[in-house]
């Protein structure tokens, strides 16, 4: 092949190349890629393999409205911080007029955040055990708050001093934690959130009335969560 | 070699065109990461102004799912690449001459390192993740944003190679 034949065939070779690089991105992006008759069976993740809320969930608003929005989090992540605003801007406007339920569930990224993403994790359920879905809630509100994100926060200072505001018992925070009760719901919260699709967090399913599923993937904006629920709520 | 540039965006034809590949590109960029949810939406049975309202609400993730390094070769990257192929349009056009292969190609790599820059969006980089590389992340100080960084490098240098190139004299190559 000549040196005009290459520089001829260079562009459109060079066009199909970047296309087909930005094709497979949007393949391998999208969960409902490949559809199967019974996705659980073939392992395939999908949206309907989201679990029912049970008394076992951190929810805050009415567990029965007919919005629910499940979310999968990870204390360390800094969009999951961003996405939290948002979500109490959320049930600011929804949550008191019982349309819309935030459950809360993990998924501590290991790779990124070693060690403290699941830690805390594991303390803000035994902080629910102990204190209650509302302190399950205000420990969340205020690690947010109080944390720098990707794995910088200092658990030795930000976790006690929470537990103090609350009021609890650092020493039953401390036995809980050691009693590793939690370890396997949050396994098992990790594994669901992968076979519904999740790839990175925050991960959330809107869920409304009539099932329709929609997933959202990263800290979106209170303008697409707002968009999304008044589409559920016509 | 900047006033070659200017005079190729001026013409309406090089305007449009790069505007265009800027948009498509930008917004490929920003939404790819909701591609699942826009394509439920759009097989779902809202109306179409509601299709379009939670679409153009996603836009805004811009600004709530990048860091501002992410957002900022995001929108450099998708503008590199619109200039660079209204050049590449123009020169078709025109037949001025035969492109130049290395600025494409370099041009190709900037857009492909920047689509794998893309994803820094959520923890967790989209399409590394996907590709279950995920681990290697946590060795890059920006994790995964090197992609876009690299991306826009790529694309500078390929803009340069193209202007360089039509600054050149035109002569007939002495077929060795």
């Amino acid at each position: 092949m000549n040196k005009n034949t290459l520089e001829k065939i260079s562009l459109p070779i060079s066009i199909v190349v970047a296309g087909a690089f930005i094709a497979l991105a949007v393949i391998f992006t999208n969960g409902t890629g490949s559809k199967t008759s019974d996705p659980i069976a073939q392992n395939q993740p999908s949206l309907e393999n989201v679990s029912k809320i049970t008394k076992k969930d951190n929810v805050l608003g009415d567990p029965k409205a007919p919005i629910t929005i499940v979310e999968y989090s990870d204390y360390e992540c800094p969009f999951c911080k961003r996405f939290h605003d948002t979500m109490n801007q959320v049930m600011d406007k929804y949550g008191e007029s019982g349309e819309v339920a935030w459950v809360y569930r993990h998924f501590p990224l290991d790779t990124l955040h070693p060690v403290k993403a699941r830690a805390e994790a594991v303390v803000s359920e035994c902080v629910a055990e102990i204190g209650g879905n509302d302190a399950f809630w205000q420990f969340s509100n205020r690690f947010f708050e109080l944390t720098p994100s990707n794995n910088q926060t200092d658990l030795d200072v930000v976790i006690p001093q929470i537990i103090g505001e609350l009021g609890l018992s650092q020493s039953e925070i401390d036995s809980c934690v050691e009693s590793g009760r939690y370890d396997k719901e949050i396994n098992d919260q990790i594994t669901e959130a992968q076979q519904t699709g999740g790839r990175g967090t925050p991960w959330s399913i809107i869920i409304l009335p009539d099932g329709t599923k929609y997933p959202i993937n990263g800290a979106q904006p209170y303008e697409a969560i707002e968009s999304l629920i008044e589409l559920g709520l016509k | 070699m900047f006033l070659e540039l200017f005079k190729i965006l001026k013409k309406p034809r090089g305007f449009i065109v790069a505007t265009l590949s800027f948009l498509v590109i930008f917004a490929g960029s920003v939404l790819l990461p909701s591609i699942g949810l826009i394509s439920r939406i759009i097989g779902s049975n809202a109306t179409f102004s509601e299709k379009t309202q939670v679409v153009w609400s996603l836009v805004g993730s811009i600004q709530t799912n990048f860091t501002t390094l992410s957002a900022i070769t995001t929108v450099v990257t998708a503008l590199l690449f619109g200039i660079i192929f209204a050049i590449i349009v123009s020169k078709v056009v025109e037949q001025k001459e035969l492109l130049q292969k290395n600025g494409i190609t370099t041009g190709t790599l900037g857009l492909v390192s920047g689509v794998f820059g893309i994803g820094c969006a959520a923890c967790g980089s989209l399409l590394i993740s996907t590709l279950g590389l995920g681990g290697i992340l946590t060795m890059l100080p920006f994790r995964g944003q090197e992609f876009g960084i690299l991306g826009v490098l790529l694309l500078f240098y390929s803009l340069y190679l193209l202007l360089k190139k039509n600054k050149d004299m035109q002569v007939c190559e002495v077929n060795n």
